[in-house]
Order: structure tokens, then sequence, then C-alpha cells
């Protein structure tokens, strides 16, 4: 059993605030995704859960039993650090057996199930190594075999997949998700990188800031993008500032400095507001150029199976597109095609386009 | 203008081979990228280019001229580290002029260059703070400034996303591709991570353990790769085993080890031969059961992840093998535990003879 | 469970901290008591006598004076060649590497005594370098002195040899946690090596080279072991402090004493001040020249000199130095005591024989050993005890907010003059204030203990720091480890290295002390004060058996300490 709850849980370290007001509810066997920038409150969470932080406010509820005076030892909850915490004096057997050894099981079934847990990691055939001697790939795969098996029914795990090699990690993360769902446990993984958490995840949360953005599905996540913030951060969609010009009963037209673009996707926008407005580079088509939408060919960049056209329209405006169509040469005039229920419309935030790009990218 | 050319260079640090007989030519102006996985190395190769290694043998020339023995002042590089290495103490400023100040070169045009690429960069808001005010992306930013300040027009980065938040390196490597075209450096760039490589470079060099397996553009590793590692190496690949049981003039007739028979476009294979195909995810397509297409193989649906805009299925066909489909999302979305029939596109399927080590041995990325 | 826990923690670390403020903070901060208690003693002996005036007062600034021009000399020469030392051991990657860093360190395990007698033999006596050079006397007289500061050779070279570890251990340790990326990119950019020194290197290691300095300072104004054997009629304050008490001068001691502990603080802290401010941010040296017509030709110079060859010389010439200095008198002393075995070689006096003098009517050897029985029984016991109370004292240092500035009063002890320590344990549990014991075995033991929590504390806490042990306690404790399971499997065995170290240390120390052992021994001689006695006695084959002796003991000790180690720090 495994459930996780948090109720209103804020922490701040002098001024900054880490976490505020964050609320999240973890069903048993779920695997979550916490997604978000750098700074954004992501290991505070997860040290306050595991006990090694105490929150300022708000509770904690593990298989719906309020845990914020119980130590770290007993809450039923095993923690990934970042910069792995493997024992330098232990060797990698030893490690990864700690947490059954000292919750009192037989040493020699502790090491079976550490080497069977090593196997998934392939790094069986390093048990005897210390620390040291191992690669950080190596190092991290070993602590995430030792966060494992500690037969905690909670997985917290932070940034556990950071330092493999993009190789290693395109496959391990699918193996990962099987393990932990194969031995029916309850998982909060933290991470930035998209792709992981889509390979995770049940579902995913965004946190910036130390505040819960969105909480859905992956599918929901890039296909319901709540603000632009998760659009940026979720999907490569190109946003651009825009006015609405026209609204009717089931479309909006945006104006992006004289580029028309008509959206037929939910929300309520005034005439002469200011939007930000979202478009997958995906769901560019790209015809002959025909007088609509008409912009030039900047550069033409290698995708795998697709190209990644930068395209330029007269008025500067400079966006992404995704083609699988051939014999587009730089610096020739085509035309762009857009579904309007692939045109998202998001409220201006605060400081317009530039800052929330600046608070996707972490950049200040 | 710089071309870097390296002739048969090796490297051992102790009993590891880090370089055995590397051999190159960069062209002026190119943009190349040294890819391969931790270890194979690729940054032991740049530091060698750098002076900052020396190696036990062969020699490299930088514009003709032999740099071998020639500390790293010398060479007229700009060198982009993986963690930064801003120095601590100085603001950006006394960062990026740093390379001119103690090559005492003449103040006012080179503080003017510098001070026009930082505008170009839109950077040089940033000139008065200090390296820990920085975030990740800004301070590489000023860090390559820094690596161009003295008029170096080779530019060599090592990782130099590696240490950022992935959303800030998907945009700074467009910029860092447009910087380099722009302003006519040559740049050699190593990373371990294949998409990085394939967008910013013009050429690839793949490495492993030492050795450089490949080295050609991105269009043609990924549709044309030499051998089964670069294969797999650039985007993943399923992978069948058959034997050639028939040649037909250019084609080739082959048995797939679930008795399927594949007509093939292949030279210089003979009947008998061991060979594996290796097909890319993203080239199979789902069928439905009243058309027949030419191969099709059926299974069920063991996986299925949504990753944005494809999806990801494990399908284990009845010979019990496990093909990965990437299948662009709009279409129908097949659901786990369902029976599928998947397709291929003979064209798309690249074919190279089994192995002598096997398969596994082939592809591993430590030899 | 948890309560238990709790109140287990807490008895183990009050305790502790009540043993720790009796045996450790009290004897050291009773220092500032000696102007209470001896004021009359002071007015009557430095300032008013009615025989000799102020006299004494004259003699005491006479011997700060000198103290002074010798501290300073010998830290400045412990820069110069103490920099590229610590470099060539940062940065260099060659076989004897460690062979060298052995004998950097080995001045620190070196009973001084014993190596000032070594040092005195080598380079004053016929039986020393001189015999090499066919000469019919030392390379140098007891009495030469260095040009324009007045100080003479001998005291300088061995105060040079005996500091120079401080400056190298700190500059090294600060070169190699020094990323090597950064040199790499001056080089890039177009520094030669030396700019980059100067530009890149230099600003880094600023703090490490001052409070290695503050270090060498300290240790070379309190220095007396050695002192005392090589100053000859020339007395620096440390040993004024010894022979003063001695000769029942209690006033005029514990005044100097004072001032000595005064000026020793005056030095520390701003430096600690200094170094504490600027831990975290960053130092940033004014650049008076960048960028000026100076610094062009200074660029231009460095690239001369930047040539390997130019590097491999300064790098041969401070290693050579090194070995003159350390391995010489070893080697001299070894070598004398066997040509001094069965006669004196220069006169053939078998009286003047290392046998006859140990076994002969003068009978040194039940001295000796007694001597060794003291030293070992005291230098193990406050060694034992230290240790069980370091252990939970780093805890407290890390955890609780009164920790810091425990730290910076156990620095006092590391510090101020070992004499002046000496008398201030004595006067604290001996007849003048506590009255608890008298001059023996009991207070040698409780004065090593004094300077041996701190060295444990800090080699304990200076792995603490470098592991990042409360990441894996931490760790321990969310992968299910209650409090007894993190300190048996986690902390102990990380902080292994780090308390034998110091206990090692500490015990070498211990066995070597010799400025406040003479002051607290009464009749219980340990050895190191023995060779001090010995020399002023004139024994001379028994003071080189002792030293001999001393030396080969501590080198055994030192190796031992690296195979306990694994070759990483000291």
């Amino acid at each position: 059993m495994g459930s996780l709850r948090l109720s209103n849980v804020s922490k701040r370290f002098g001024k900054v605030v880490a976490l505020k007001n964050m609320s999240l509810e973890i069903s048993d066997g779920e695997y979550v995704v916490v997604l978000g920038p750098t700074g954004a409150g992501k290991t505070t969470l997860l040290k306050i859960i595991a006990g090694l932080l105490k929150q300022d406010t708000g509770e904690i509820y593990i298989d719906g039993v309020k845990v914020d005076d119980y130590p770290p030892e007993e809450r039923n909850v095993s923690l990934f650090f970042q910069n792995f915490a493997l024992f330098p004096h232990m060797t990698i057997l030893e490690n990864v057996a700690f947490g059954l050894k000292v919750r009192g099981y037989d040493s020699r079934e502790a090491e079976n199930r550490a080497l069977e847990a090593l196997r998934l990691m392939h790094l069986d055939n390093r048990a005897y190594s210390y620390p040291r001697e191992l690669s950080g790939g190596m190092q991290q795969r070993v602590a995430l075999a030792r966060t494992i098996i500690t037969g905690a029914s909670i997985l917290l795990l932070d940034e556990p997949l950071s330092q493999l090699d993009a190789k290693i990690k395109s496959e391990l993360q699918y193996e990962l998700r099987d393990f932990v769902k194969n031995l029916g446990l309850t998982a909060l993984h933290v991470t930035n990188d998209v792709e992981e958490a889509l390979a995770l995840a049940d579902r995913i949360a965004i946190i910036n800031r130390g505040e819960v953005v969105q909480v859905g599905t992956p599918f929901e996540m890039v296909e319901e993008p709540k603000d632009v913030f998760v659009a940026g951060f979720m999907t490569d969609m190109n946003l651009m500032e825009g006015i609405v010009e026209e609204v009717s009963t089931n479309s909006v037209i945006v104006d992006i400095g004289n580029i028309k673009l008509r959206s037929s996707r939910k929300g309520s926008f005034r005439r002469g507001e200011m939007v930000i407005v979202g478009v997958k580079s995906k769901d560019f088509k790209v015809q002959k150029a025909d007088g609509e939408l008409v912009c030039r060919i900047e550069d033409s960049i290698f995708s795998f199976k697709y190209r990644k056209l930068i395209v330029c329209f007269d008025n500067g405006l400079r966006v992404q597109v995704k083609t699988d169509k051939s014999g587009l040469e730089k610096g020739a005039y085509v035309s762009l095609r857009v579904d309007p229920n692939d045109v998202y419309l998001f409220p201006c935030p605060k400081g317009g386009l530039r800052a929330a790009i600046a608070e996707i990218t972490g950049v200040s | 203008m710089p071309e870097v050319k390296l002739v048969d260079v090796t490297k051992r640090f102790g009993d590891v081979h880090a370089l055995r007989g590397v051999s190159l030519t960069v062209k002026d102006g190119e943009y190349v990228c040294i890819l391969g996985p931790s270890g194979c190395g690729k940054s032991t190769l740049l530091r060698i280019i750098a002076g900052l290694l020396q190696p036990d043998s062969g020699s490299i020339y930088i514009d003709g001229r032999d740099v071998t023995y020639k500390p790293p002042e010398e060479r007229q590089v700009g060198f982009v580290f993986q963690n930064i290495a801003l120095f601590p103490h100085m603001d950006s400023w006394s960062n990026v002029t740093y390379g001119p100040v103690v090559k005492c070169m003449d103040r006012d045009t080179a503080y003017k260059a510098v001070r026009e690429l930082m505008v170009i960069l839109n950077i040089a808001k940033y000139s008065g703070l200090y390296p820990y005010e920085l975030s990740g992306g800004i301070a590489q930013m000023i860090a390559i400034v820094r690596a161009l300040a003295t008029g170096a027009k080779l530019l060599l980065l090592d990782e130099p996303l590696g240490a950022l938040d992935p959303r800030v390196r998907v945009n700074l490597k467009y910029e860092l591709r447009r910087m380099v075209k722009d302003l006519n450096l040559t740049a050699i760039h190593v990373t371990h991570n294949q998409e990085e490589a394939l967008t910013v470079a013009d050429r690839i060099v793949v490495m492993r353990s030492g050795i450089v397996e490949g080295f050609d553009t991105p269009e043609n590793l990924y549709w044309r790769p030499k051998n089964l590692f670069i294969a797999d190496f650039i985007g993943k690949v399923n992978i069948m085993r058959g034997v050639i049981s028939r040649v037909i003039g250019e084609k080739v007739l082959i048995s797939l080890t679930n008795g399927q028979l594949v007509e093939l476009h292949a030279e210089g294979f003979s009947e008998g031969d061991s060979v594996v195909l290796a097909i890319r995810p993203e080239n199979f397509e789902f069928s439905s059961d009243d058309v027949m297409q030419d191969i099709s193989l059926t299974g069920v649906v063991a996986r299925v992840r949504f990753m944005g805009e494809y999806y990801r299925y494990d399908v284990r066909t009845e010979a019990g093998e496990t093909i990965i489909v990437n299948y662009p999302v709009g279409g129908d979305v097949k659901k786990l535990g369902e029976k599928v029939r998947i397709w291929f596109n003979p064209e798309t399927v690249l074919i190279y003879p089994y192995p002598e080590k096997g398969i596994e041995k082939e592809l591993m990325v430590e030899i | 469970m948890q309560n238990i826990w709790k109140i287990l923690r807490i008895t183990i670390l009050a305790s502790t901290f009540l043993t720790f403020t009796i045996l450790v903070l009290f004897p050291t901060i009773f220092l500032a008591s000696f102007p209470l208690i001896y004021i009359d003693d002071i007015r009557y002996e430095v300032f008013e006598n009615p025989l000799i005036g102020s006299e004494n007062l004259r003699l005491i600034i006479e011997v700060l004076t000198f103290s002074f021009k010798l501290s300073a000399s010998t830290v400045l020469v412990d820069i110069l060649l103490g920099i590229p030392l610590a470099f060539i051991l940062a940065r260099g990657n060659f076989p004897g590497k460690l062979l060298l860093e052995t004998l950097v360190t080995l001045p620190l395990v070196m009973p001084t005594s014993g190596f000032g007698f070594a040092s005195l033999l080598t380079w004053t006596t016929v039986s020393g370098v001189g015999k090499w050079f066919g000469l019919s006397r030392g390379i140098l007289s007891i009495t030469s002195n260095l040009p324009f500061i007045d100080v003479p050779i001998i005291i300088f070279i061995v105060h040079v040899s005996l500091t120079l570890p401080y400056i190298v251990r700190t500059v090294q340790a600060k070169l190699v946690e020094v990323d090597i990326v950064y040199e790499d990119a001056s080089r890039t950019l177009g520094a030669t090596s030396l700019t980059t020194f100067r530009k890149i290197l230099m600003p880094e290691l600023l703090p490490a080279i001052f409070s290695g300095s503050v270090l060498a300072f300290a240790r070379s104004l309190g220095e007396t072991g050695a002192t005392i054997i090589v100053a000859g009629v020339r007395l620096t304050a440390a040993v004024a402090v010894v022979k003063w008490e001695f000769e029942f001068k209690l006033g005029a001691a514990a005044f100097l004493g004072l001032i000595l502990v005064l000026i020793t603080w005056l030095i520390i802290l701003p430096a600690e001040l200094f170094l504490t401010s600027a831990k975290g941010g960053i130092v940033k040296p004014p650049s008076l020249i960048s960028g000026t017509i100076v610094e062009r030709a200074l660029i231009k110079l460095e690239a001369k000199f930047s040539k390997r060859i130019f590097k491999n010389i300064l790098h041969g010439v401070c290693v050579a130095l090194l070995l003159v200095l350390v391995i010489v008198p070893i080697v001299v002393v070894v070598e004398s005591v066997f040509s001094y075995m069965f006669k004196d070689p220069y006169t053939g006096k078998t009286e003047g024989s290392v046998i006859y003098q140990l076994f002969g009517p003068a009978n040194y050897l039940p001295i000796m050993l007694r001597s060794t029985a003291v030293s070992f029984a005291s230098a193990f016991t406050s060694t034992y005890i230290s240790v069980f109370l370091s252990i939970p004292l780093v805890y407290i240092i890390d955890r609780y907010r009164v920790g810091r500035i425990l730290r910076a009063l156990l620095k006092v002890p590391l510090v101020i003059p070992s004499s002046a320590l000496g008398l201030s344990v004595l006067l604290f549990w001996g007849p003048k204030f506590l009255g608890l014991l008298t001059p023996s075995i009991w207070l040698i033991i409780l004065t090593q203990i004094v300077f041996s929590v701190p060295v444990i504390v800090e080699t304990t806490m200076a792995v603490y720091e470098g592991s990042n042990i409360k990441l894996y306690e931490d760790a321990a404790k969310t992968l299910g480890a209650n409090p007894y399971h993190v300190v048996e499997k986690i902390s102990l065995p990380i902080l292994k290295e780090g308390i034998i170290t110091g206990a090692i240390l500490s015990f070498t120390h211990s066995l070597g002390e010799t400025g406040a052992a003479m002051i607290v021994m009464g009749a219980d001689i340990p050895i190191s004060v023995l060779v001090v006695n010995m020399v002023e006695s004139l024994a001379i084959p028994a003071a080189l058996f002792t030293s001999a002796y001393l030396i080969i003991i501590s080198t055994i000790m030192i190796v031992v300490f690296r195979i306990v180690s694994g070759r990483r720090r000291i």
C-alpha cells in the first residue's frame, strides 16, 4: 500500500519561497512525474515528503496517516538522491542491499534481491566494485536499484536519469516504469526533461515557483495545456503575441502583426485583447506559395524522418515548421496552412511573451 | 581560415586506449559534431586538437600548419567547456576580455569586436554581472564570446549544452548553429546526444572506443548508415534476422526467421548469407486486415506510451520478438492487448551481413 | 522508540560537552587570568624591580623583536619555497610523488627537539656536512647571522623546515580543490602558464596562502623544542617563557606568555574574519595594474619565463632545498650514531661513545627507557581520551549554533605557543588555582589532551565536510536505517579516515612536544625533553642516540600512517 497526499504544504528558506500551498494526491501504484524548470522547488518537495526537511505549514499523509512527526526511516518511503549518495565505503552490492538489511532481512536474501535489481540495471557484473570505480551513469543506475528495492512502497526519485547517455536513457526509462509497476510501487519522480516525463508518467504535474500549475495525463498536458507556461514547457509550440481582432460564436481571429490566424478552440476572449497564440511546428502544413501566409525558408534542419524549417514572414516573425516534404530549399518561398482547431490561444501573462519564455527556460 | 586535419592520432591513459589511430579532416567553415557514448575518447580528441593534451603519436594540422607540439596558447582556438568555466572572480566583461588582455591585443579594436558580438547575441546587458549571478544558458553564451574574443575562427565545444536544463538546451542549440554560420567559423562540437548532433552539424563523426566508426552528413547517417552500430546509435532500429535465399539481379530474396520472404534492393550478397534487417520504428505502418501488404507481421500491443508527437507501441509478434513502432499522433490509437498487423516499406529497410561477433556485441557502446 | 534515541543522543552530547569544557576549554581560556593572578609578581619583576629596574621589560622587548624578525623571515621563505612545492604535489604526476609528499609532512610528526639536534649537528659541527667537504668544522658557525636582520642562520633553517609543511599543505589542498578547467580555459585563451598563475590561480590561492602563513607564523613564534637546542645564547620569546619559568621568574614568564598569546590572537582573529567572510563569496583582489603598459610588459616577461626549462629549474631547486633541509640532518644523525657507537671518532676516547654513555657510569639507558615509557603512556592516554571526546564534538560543531564559536576556540590551543599553553594548564590544575595536581605525568596528559582534541576535531571535520556525510546519513535514513545503524554503518566508517589521521597526528605531536612538557612534567621527563637535557648537559653521544631513536620512531609512524590512510591526505 502506498498512497500519498499533500495538503497545502508550504516551505520557505529565508526570503525564498520554495513551496507555496502545494496540494497533490497520488494513489496507490500510480507513477506521477513532477516536471519543472531548475529552481521550481522539486527537490525540496521530495525532501519534505521523505522527512529530511520539515514543512512550514500543511500536512502530509501516507496511506491516510498523517506522517508529519515521523522520522524518515518510519515513513515507508525511499528517496533517490540527485547526487546518488552511494556509500563510498561499501561495494555496489552492499549499497543496494543496505535498505533490506537494516529493515531486518536475512543477509543472503537481501543480497539475492539486490542482485536482481542490479541485473535490471545491467550492472550485475559490477556487484563487487566500489562506487568510485564506476562512471557517473553507472553510479546513477546503482542508486536507482538501491532506491527501488528497499521494501518501501513509495519511491521518491530526484532526477534519477539525468546523468545517463541519451542512448541508454531512451531505453532504460521504459524498463524503469515496467519494473516499478511490476513491483506494485507508487512513484513520485522529479525531472526537468519532458521526454522522460512522457515515457514514464501516469500523470504529470507541472510546477513553477513552488506552485502546481497543471496536473493531468501526458495526453492532456500536451493537447490541452492550461497556459503559456505549460504549453511552452511540454511542447515545441511556436508562441506569438497577437491581438484578438474578431470574436464569433465558434472562432476567434487573431492578428499577429498583419498575419491573421483563425482559432476555433474553446476559450473566452474579448476583441482587442492581447493574447498568446500557439501553434505546434507539426501542425503547420507547407504548401506552394499562394498568397496566404507566405514566408521564406531561412534554414532547413535535419530532424530524423522529418525536416525542421525555420521560416520567416515579411513582418520579421520567425516560426518553426516540421515537415516530411522534401525538396524545400533554403531561400524558397512557401505558404503555410493551419487547421483552426490546432491554433491555441492563451491569455497573455504579466510581462508578456518574453517574460513567459524566460520563465520556461529558467533565465532571469 | 581554419581547416583541421588529424593524422593517425593515438592516446593512451595507462592501460586505457582513449584513441586508436584517429584520422579525419574538418573543412573550413564546417560544423562538425563528434558523437559517441561516454568514454569513447571524443573529449580526449577535442583536448588534443586544442593542445590541452599531447597525443602519444600522430600529428595535428590547423590550417596546414603542424601544431602537434605547440602549446594551447599558440593555436588560435576557442574552447568552450561543459561546466562553463567562467573565471569566478571576474565579471562577465573581464571574462570576455581576458583573451585580448593576456594576448596584448590592440585594446580598441578587440574590445569593439567583443562588444559587437555581445550585442548580436543579446547578452550585452550581463556585462557587469559575476558568473554566480548568471543562469546556465547565459553563462555559456558568455563563455562562447570569451572563446571567440581573441579572433579565433576555430571553435571547439566540449559538451557545451551538457550542463544546461533540457529546455534551455533546445533553444541554445539553434542559436549556436546560427552563430557559427553567421560568423563564418569552423566548429567542432563534442556530444553524446544524438538529437543535438543531428540538428547542429553539417557532418557527424561517430566514435566508439577510440575509433571513428563513421563520418558523414546527418542524412546519410540516418538513411544510409554504414554499419549496424551506426544505424542503431543514430535513432533506434528494430532488428530481424534472415538468410538470403535467392539473388535476382539487383534484388535479393530474404527469408526471415519467421518464415516470411522479403524482396529487397541490395548488392554484394550471395545465396545462403546470413543477414540482419534493420527497420526504424518510425518506418512501420499499421494496416487494416483486408488490405494485404507485401510484408506484414501480426502481433499484440504489449505497451503503449504517448510521446507527444507520436505513440510508441511495443508490438509482440507471433514469433516472440518485440518490434517498436513509433506512430504519429492523429490516427487511431491502438490499445494495450489489441491484435495489430504492421508492415513496412521495403525501401526503408537497411540490410547488413550478420555481424561476426553477434548482434549484441556489435551494438555495444563499449568494446 | 524515538524518545529513547533522543534521550540517548542528548546524554552523549551533553556529557561530551561537559568533559570538553573542563578538560579543554577552561585550561585554554585560563590564559586570560595571567595578569590577575600574577599582577604583583609582574609589577615587581617587570616594571619596578628594586634592583634592576625595568631591565626585564627591556629583555622582553628584545626577545619579542627577535622572535618577530625570525618568524616573519621564516614565513617569507616558506611562501617562496612552499608554493612551487604545493604545485608539484597538486598538479604533478610522477613516480616518487608519494615519497615527496611524505617528506614534506615529516617535520610535522618529527619530535622537534630531535630534529633540532640533528640540524645543529649537521650544519654547525664537524660531524655534519662539514666533514663531507673536508672541513674541520661545520659549514656554519652557530653565530653566523643572516645579513640585515641579525638572525642566526641555524635557527632560521630549522624554523623554515619545521613550518614549511603548513604552507605546502594548505596551498596544496586548495590547488587540488580548484578545478583544472580554469587553467585550461586560460591557456586556450592565449595566456602562458605564468600569466595564468598570476591572473587565474593567485586570486583563488590567496586565502590559502594567507591562512597557511598565519599558521606557519604562529608555529614559528611558539616553537620551543628545536629552538632551545639550536639557539645558543639567543632567546626567542617562546624559549624565554620556559627558561624564566625554570628560573622562577614566574611573573616575567607569565607576562611574556600573555603578550605572545595576545599577539597570536591579533594575527589569527583578523585572518579568521577575512577568511570566513570570503568563504562562499569570492575574493576579488584589486588588480592595480590591469590593462596598463606595466601589465603588458609583465605579460611579455612572463611569456619568456613560461618555457618548460624554467619551470623545471624552479621545481628542481625547491625539491633539492627540501631534501637538504629535511633528509640531510636525518642521514647525518643516523650516521653519527654509528660512528660514535664504540668511541668518539675524533678523540678516540671510549668515554665519548654511545655505548659508554648508555651503559657506563652515566647510565643513560634506564633514564631513556623510563622517558620512553612516560612519553608513550602519556601520548597514548591523551590520544585515546581525545578521540572519544572529538567524535561527538564534531557533531556538536556541525549541528548546533554554538559550534562555530567552539570551533574558533579550538584554534587557540593549535596556534598559541605551547610553552604558554603549558603554563596555563599548570596554573589551572596546579596549586595556584584548583590545587588538584602538581607537575607530573598526569599534568602532561591533561596538557596533551588540550592540543590533541583540536587536532582530531580538525582532521575529522575536514573529512566530515569533504565527504558530504549528511547526505549519506539522510540516504541511510530514507532507506530505513535507525539512528544506531546510521552511526555504526555509515558515519563512523566514513569518518574513520579522519579520526585515524587525527589520532596519529596527535599521538606524534604528543610524543614530540617539548615546550609545554618542560613546564608541566615535574619529575616525569618525556623523551623529547630528555634530548634537550642531554644536549644541555653536553652528553652528545646520548643525545645523538636518542634523537636518532626518536626520528626513526616518527618515520615508522608516518609510514604506518600512510598505509592506514591509503595514500590520501595527511
